[in-house]
């Protein structure tokens, strides 16, 4: 159902592999000049444009079934997450903010994106198997790092998703009692 | 606005000392008779007592100061500005999540009310163990007494909610002990958003409870001022100085504060207490600073029910079964309670993707959650966890994941299993990225059992931090003395749960509670150079 899926012994190489060249791209990109430490557009805290079009195209993927397929829909549901998960990433603590800007910079740069997760078009122009894919991979790696990675990837996701009261009406969620009287907030 | 905002009420007619150090634009020192850092369990208790006994008290939060209009039962709203690290905190290696509040009044603010005395086996086992003298069930009784009548702690008189009925329902078919769980609450809704931060002032957190009290008698309260370092003179603290974050919680101002007083007390909680000590470097010639961490690590199945649950309305935590807390054998021993599971919690536990994801969260209307929380810090192959300082001088827990947590792990997903299937589950799934729903129980089980035990795989979490900074008999194995007194310094005295050399085997607030009403009483007393009095 998923396509091709590694076994756990060549994945494992891999990941050896990878590590190596995760520190390598890490010293490339810094002495090349091509690491994008700022963000460009003022109104991300953390997240990069590389960041978000690898978020704009797993979210379908990881949210199968829930994500709307209307083009238009999809434009403004990216919105809303990509708002949560950046001010989430600005929470996050120093220790877990380096571990999550690794994980982007693996994933956004070609040649450990490919060999990580066997994605090696751009984000923007990987299928749907491809992603699903690399999901599954992930997910199912006997090397805890990738499960990590995972679980990282997937809980941002849920989170920036199922926190969106458009979602609730589908999963039976009335949202909150008593909304009129104890709901002080402007409505955004 | 229906509901009366009674802190920003409170505030404008008592005229109290509040101030955001966000908005300061110069440099400040301040002084006063007793320093506090942090306003949870243990700084609120602290702040109400020296308070009262006529001492000038200013309270150091790092966290924002947040009131019931702006608690709007919204997970997206509350995560960012009510839990440390926006709710993303997690052990060293990413393995386990912690959920703790951060803001004025702690995780008080945010937690589920649950209300228990510390167990009598607990306290027996710091005397035997640790040489914590003063802390017998029998001294510490008066202390929880009083604590139960502040903050209106009573059994839960409703219905539980189904969730809750559930474990109950369980418990029954399996001849288990269960029983009802003790809430701070004062007119409660039983709406179910404790967690968000309750909209009702209902909850008796310190926020609306100690925190009041003190900023009443004339304390003051800094928000959005972290402690950076305590200064060390000779056997004694000289200043706490702190710095200004900024209104987006996280980003230094720049300004900086320091706060100068007879004595100081912490009360960070557990991970952040040892942060500020080993960023101070605190003398610590034993290397005892951080050591022994419990958190009490959490397990969770989740079940199909045949009938609509709604986990997310209704007081979280009703009912409780300590049914394997204390077994005859040397295993751990943990407690049985539910989670409350609203949409991003449910969303984010599932550890599914895709459509599978998508047929989870639909069916969260019939889903129950009980969870499992593991008795850590009682065995030599449970010593608890270590805080260290990352590379920009944070703190961080590195907390080891041994067989024997393992062993009790997995025996409380088939306790749980046992328990969700006998109240009429259709389908269980213990949480692990190996797990599926199971049909029946013969399934359910062989699965448990062959669940890798591998970091990241199992989902483990932790609400309770404790230790870090453990009272004890013996100077060469104790940060503090069993009067909460640092042992380098005379005049710093460490009250919160970072003092507790086990876990609790209970949810602590309590627990908390009653130790900083005696501690801060008797420092009280020693500050004001009164005769010590018994509770």
């Amino acid at each position: 159902m998923y396509g091709f899926v590694m076994d756990r012994r060549s994945f494992l190489k891999l990941g050896f592999a990878s590590s190596t060249a995760l520190t390598a791209v890490g010293a490339t990109a810094t002495l090349s000049g091509c690491s994008e430490t700022l963000p460009e557009n003022g109104d991300w805290r953390v997240l990069k444009t590389q960041d978000r079009i690898m978020f704009t195209a797993i979210a379908p993927v990881m949210l199968k079934g829930s994500y709307p397929e209307d083009p238009e829909a999809q434009k403004i549901a990216i919105q809303k997450i990509l708002t949560v998960i950046d001010s989430v990433i600005f929470s996050l603590g120093p220790h877990n903010a380096k571990q999550m800007s690794d994980l982007f910079m693996l994933l956004n740069f070609t040649p450990t994106r490919g060999l990580t997760t066997g994605v090696w078009s751009k984000w923007e122009n990987a299928s749907e198997s491809e992603i699903e894919n690399f999901i599954v991979k992930w997910r199912e790696s006997s090397l805890g790092l990738f499960n990590l990675g995972f679980n990282g990837i997937n809980q941002l996701l849920t989170a920036a998703w199922y926190g969106q009261k458009e979602t609730w009406s589908d999963i039976g969620y009335p949202g909150p009692p008593y909304a009129d009287v104890l709901i002080t907030k402007k409505t955004l | 606005m229906a509901i009366p905002d009674i802190f920003k009420q409170r505030a404008q007619s008592e005229n109290w000392d509040l101030n955001d150090a966000a908005t300061l634009t110069a440099n400040k020192t301040i002084e006063a008779d007793v320093i506090i850092i942090g306003t949870g369990a243990g700084g609120g208790v602290s702040a109400e007592v020296l308070s009262q006994a006529g001492l000038k008290v200013v309270m150091i939060e790092e966290g924002g100061l947040h009131t019931s209009d702006d608690f709007n039962m919204d997970e997206l709203e509350a995560l960012p500005n009510l839990y440390q690290e926006g709710g993303t905190r997690s052990t060293k290696d990413g393995a386990i999540n912690i959920l703790q509040g951060r803001a004025v009044g702690g995780t008080t603010v945010v937690n589920w009310t649950s209300s228990f005395r510390t167990p009598a086996s607990t306290l027996n086992h710091w005397k035997k163990e640790h040489g914590v003298s003063g802390f017998s069930p029998e001294e510490m009784k008066p202390y929880f007494e009083k604590m139960e009548q502040r903050l209106n702690v009573e059994k839960w008189a409703m219905a539980p909610n189904s969730n809750n009925d559930i474990l109950k329902r369980g418990c029954e078919k399996n001849n288990w002990s269960w029983s009802v769980i003790p809430r701070n609450v004062s007119g409660c809704w039983d709406l179910g958003y404790c967690g968000t931060g309750c909209p009702t002032n209902a909850k008796q957190s310190m926020l609306v409870t100690t925190v009041p009290e003190a900023l009443k008698n004339g304390s003051s309260l800094y928000y959005r001022c972290s402690a950076d370092k305590l200064v060390f003179s000779e056997h004694k603290v000289e200043s706490v100085e702190c710095i200004a974050i900024g209104k987006d919680g996280k980003t230094p101002t720049g300004i900086k504060l320091s706060f100068r007083a007879k004595h100081i007390v912490l009360s960070g909680g557990a991970i952040n207490n040892p942060g500020l000590l080993l960023r101070s470097k605190a003398p610590d010639p034993h290397n005892l600073i951080g050591k022994r961490t419990t958190i009490h690590p959490v397990n969770i199945n989740l079940a199909t029910m045949p009938d609509t649950v709604n986990p997310f309305y209704g007081a979280p935590q009703s009912i409780y079964s300590d049914h394997f807390q204390w077994p005859d054998n040397d295993e751990m021993g943990f407690k049985l309670e539910v989670p409350p599971i609203q949409p991003v919690m449910g969303g984010q536990i599932a550890g599914f993707h895709g459509v599978k994801l998508t047929e989870t969260m639909k069916n969260l209307p019939n889903l129950q959650g009980t969870l499992a929380l593991m008795r850590d810090g009682f065995h030599e192959q449970s010593q608890g966890g270590t805080v260290e300082l990352d590379s920009t001088g944070k703190p961080i827990l590195d907390y080891p994941i041994t067989d024997y947590l393992w062993k009790a792990l997995r025996k409380a997903h088939h306790v749980m299993a046992e328990l969700q299937f006998a109240a009429g589950a259709k389908e269980v799934k213990p949480l692990h990225l190996d797990a599926e729903f199971y049909k029946s129980l013969a399934e359910c089980k062989t699965a448990i059992d062959t669940l890798p035990q591998e970091l990241f795989r199992q989902r483990i979490m932790t609400a309770h931090l404790m230790g870090g900074c453990i009272m004890g008999g013996d100077e060469q194995s104790s940060v503090i003395n069993s009067q909460g007194q640092f042992r380098h310094a005379d005049n710093l005295t460490i009250i919160d749960g970072s003092a507790f050399p086990t876990s609790i085997g209970a949810n602590p607030q309590l627990s908390i509670y009653a130790l900083a009403l005696k501690q801060s009483s008797e420092l009280a007393n020693f500050l004001t150079g009164k005769l010590a009095v018994s509770a």
